[in-house]
């Protein structure tokens, strides 16, 4: 009889907490539609990723490839390129190979489509854990059950998850707005090599490791195949910056060649394209000048 | 295993669940199996130390049972050297040996030993002195040798006190496990109950103050005045709610199951003296500490001077307790003064008039003052932070404040937790709340249940006795 008294109660109770995190949600939602946000306003993909909608260009990876949109930068590649582009890069450390590619199947699951994708390509992300499933970047992701859904197939770690949910119950999520991140009048003054070492270090947070490179090289090549079954021609290209960095780039480019054998992808490796550190804000992102000079002499060839 | 890890979410319901699910003849085991894997969750082989501890004492307290009387103290010695040689090694070894090493240098002579790198194995101090409990009580001819090797095993491993106490007595839980606990709904929900009020103590709270406090304590140049009196202030806070959240969730879960351990808090920074607060603070231990030790000694059943003396030894082998750190003797050092300072002034302020209110922000500032030297890593880093505590400046509280957002969570949750306190100063919160309305009651463990996922603090942080 007690037992009965208590799981009765005890549903009851979870039932109540279920319909509160039902209504919650419902509640987050109006906050999240307060505002429509462009591609440069907001650092949240899932905020930008409408339905339906047919893209010419979409670019991905880390910082490297958000510098194309911040800014109102993506005005400017798409009035270069003559092209309707999106960018889903993640920036602030979240761009590593698990969050493109379960953001690239939440644009594809939303019915929406692009004639070719650009992904600039890092090898750090090959590194490390704390690049992939254990970065924490869904914290300015909305909650959206296919994004869930994808981080539990690909084992993104617990704490990150229980982030997910609980980062939308702050201040800092419900009260952003639209905001578009200068970085036009941001000038590098000069190349450090002290800076540049201690970026380098601050990438590479552990040592390669053939087990956890292995483990991301399939998951790179699950992004290919991913755009191919949705008719998206997909090309990797490193970034331009300044970092001189070689660490663990052979094998990507083992890897990207291997892939240009099998799916026929293209790469190119752009990373030591600009030395002048006029067009970078800092030694590994291109300032506004950097972004217009790199779409127009490097983009552009290769998006047709 | 963490109790605030989703592990343990999901350890906890299934473990409760076949408990009252098996005969009570098999639930021993399952507990005993649940208390290994809780244990080997940390680094699994140091289960065999456990272990040895576990089969010295088990033939030890038979031993000084059987024994004739003048092998007892034989036995117990041998129980309580093999006890402490483990305990000794794994924390102290490095500590003495690196003095000795510095002694070295001072002396220019090469003194000391390789510095070993072991890892402490958790919740060591606990059910070492758990298990020390256990042959002194049956020496003194106060309990029984258990017989059943699988009981005994789990009065030392029980997995709810394993490794951050409350430390028992043998009295008190050994003869719990044989008896049959049934399903009680009033005894399961208050568990439960106590479990939800620690789970807000540490994540909300304890977690949130962590946040501040290591900031400050992690670079103590880096601040003057304000910050360090907010963070000192917060980390006597933090410590509390982050042991006595600990607690809440053992007893708690014990409690589901059947099983009734000692409180160690209560409300201890409402005590008026020094004294009061170690009657009121980590009570298992204090409790220990005074009839394993403090009575050993002698106690009070001495001249004056030796008896002050008894008492600050106790309190600086309580502080060598916590940690193998400088710091940690100072602290108790500290405490212990505090006590013999309270007896020598007792004629004069028995005298005065009583002002609660006043005598407990005295005994607060006094306590806090001393957590200086706890939380400190160093004794060099703590003096720092008293240096630089007197150090105001005219934009303190701007620089003290680093999120205004944070830092109101931060004074609300103490505020509602010290409310909560003095509505318990008659009676358990628990019963208050049995008192009430049913949709008061529901609304309450709803709003507490939505308060810890909004404002809690989740990664699983490490609660801090389970270094010692």
């Amino acid at each position: 009889m007690q037992v009965q008294k208590f799981i009765i109660k005890a549903s009851v109770f979870v039932l109540i907490n279920i319909a509160l995190i039902w209504l919650s949600l419902e509640i987050l939602k109006v906050f999240e539609n307060r505002h429509s946000y462009q591609n440069w306003e907001t650092e949240s993909d899932g905020l930008i990723i409408p339905q339906n909608k047919p893209y010419d260009l979409l670019i991905m990876g880390s910082s490297h490839g958000r510098i194309f949109a911040r800014d109102k930068n993506l005005l400017r590649v798409d009035s270069i390129l003559h092209k309707n582009t999106i960018d889903i890069a993640k920036g602030g450390g979240g761009g590593g190979i698990v969050s493109n590619l379960v953001l690239l199947k939440y644009f594809y699951s939303q019915g929406n489509s692009a004639g070719q994708i650009v992904y600039f390509m890092d090898a750090w992300p090959f590194f490390s854990r704390k690049w992939n499933e254990d970065n924490y970047f869904l914290t300015n992701e909305p909650i959206r059950y296919q994004i869930f859904k994808d981080c539990l197939h690909y084992h993104i770690d617990r704490d990150v998850l229980l982030n997910y949910f609980k980062s939308k119950y702050t201040a800092d999520w419900l009260e952003q707005e639209p905001v578009s991140r200068e970085i036009n009048s941001e000038v590098l003054k000069d190349v450090s090599p002290e800076a540049i070492q201690k970026r380098l270090a601050s990438l590479y947070i552990e040592p390669y490791d053939d087990h956890v490179f292995n483990h991301y090289a399939a998951l790179l090549e699950e992004v290919v195949k991913l755009a191919q079954s949705h008719h998206s021609i997909i090309a990797f290209i490193f970034p331009a910056t300044l970092l001189d960095d070689n660490r663990g780039k052979e094998k990507v480019i083992k890897l990207l060649s291997d892939f240009k054998a099998k799916y026929g992808v293209e790469y190119y490796d752009y990373s030591n394209a600009i030395p002048d550190p006029k067009l970078y804000y800092d030694h590994d992102h291109l300032n506004t000048k950097g972004v217009v000079y790199f779409t127009e002499k490097y983009l552009r060839p290769i998006v047709q | 295993m963490l109790f605030n890890s989703i592990q343990f979410l999901i350890f906890f319901p299934v473990v409760t669940i076949l408990y009252f699910l098996l005969p009570h003849a098999l639930r021993w085991v399952l507990l005993l199996i649940a208390s290994c894997v809780f244990y080997m969750a940390y680094i699994p082989y140091y289960i065999l130390i456990l272990a040895f501890t576990i089969c010295v004492d088990y033939v030890a307290g038979i031993s000084i049972e059987m024994a004739p009387a003048h092998w007892k103290k034989t036995f117990l010695a041998l129980s309580l050297i093999s006890n402490i040689g483990i305990l000794a090694f794994f924390k102290y070894f490095n500590f003495l040996n690196d003095n000795l090493v510095e002694l070295g240098h001072l002396l220019e002579q090469p003194i000391g030993l390789k510095h070993l790198s072991i890892l402490l194995p958790i919740g060591l101090s606990f059910h070492t002195f758990q298990a020390m409990s256990y042959t002194i009580e049956i020496y003194r001819g106060n309990q029984k040798a258990e017989r059943h090797f699988g009981i005994f095993s789990l009065y030392v491993m029980f997995y709810p006190q394993l490794v951050a106490g409350p430390i028992e007595r043998p009295q008190n839980l050994l003869h719990q496990f044989r008896e049959k606990h049934s399903f009680d709904y009033g005894r399961v929900t208050d568990g439960l109950k106590l479990m939800l009020w620690g789970f807000f103590k540490k994540v909300v709270i304890a977690d949130r103050l962590a946040n501040y406090v290591d900031q400050v304590y992690g670079n103590p140049s880096a601040y003057h005045g304000l910050p360090i009196v907010i963070a000192t202030i917060f980390f006597a806070f933090q410590i509390y709610c982050d042991f006595s959240g600990y607690t809440d969730i053992a007893i708690g879960a014990a409690q589901v199951m059947g099983f009734h351990l000692m409180d160690n808090f209560n409300r201890p920074y409402f005590s008026a003296s020094i004294s009061e607060f170690w009657r009121r603070w980590h009570i298992s231990l204090s409790s220990w500490f005074r009839d394993y030790f403090y009575i050993s000694l002698g106690g009070n059943r001495v001249p004056v001077p030796r008896w002050y003396f008894n008492l600050f030894i106790t309190f600086v082998v309580s502080g060598l307790w916590h940690g193998a750190n400088w710091t940690f003797i100072i602290w108790g050092a500290l405490n212990g003064l505090y006590m013999v300072i309270e007896l020598l002034i007792s004629p004069v302020t028995s005298k005065l008039p009583k002002i609660k209110v006043l005598n407990i922000l005295i005994t607060f500032i006094l306590i806090d003052f001393s957590w200086i030297f706890f939380r400190a890593s160093s004794i060099q880093n703590a003096v720092l932070v008293i240096q630089n505590m007197f150090q105001f400046s005219g934009d303190g509280l701007r620089w003290a404040i680093f999120d205004k957002y944070d830092f109101c969570i931060c004074i609300v949750s103490i505020l509602f937790m010290e409310w909560v306190h003095y509505l318990e100063r008659h009676n358990k919160m628990r019963h208050f709340f049995n008192d009430r309305p049913f949709v008061f009651r529901w609304m309450m463990y709803v709003g507490l249940l939505w308060l810890i996922w909004v404002y809690g603090v989740f990664g699983a942080r490490e609660f801090i006795y389970f270094t010692f």
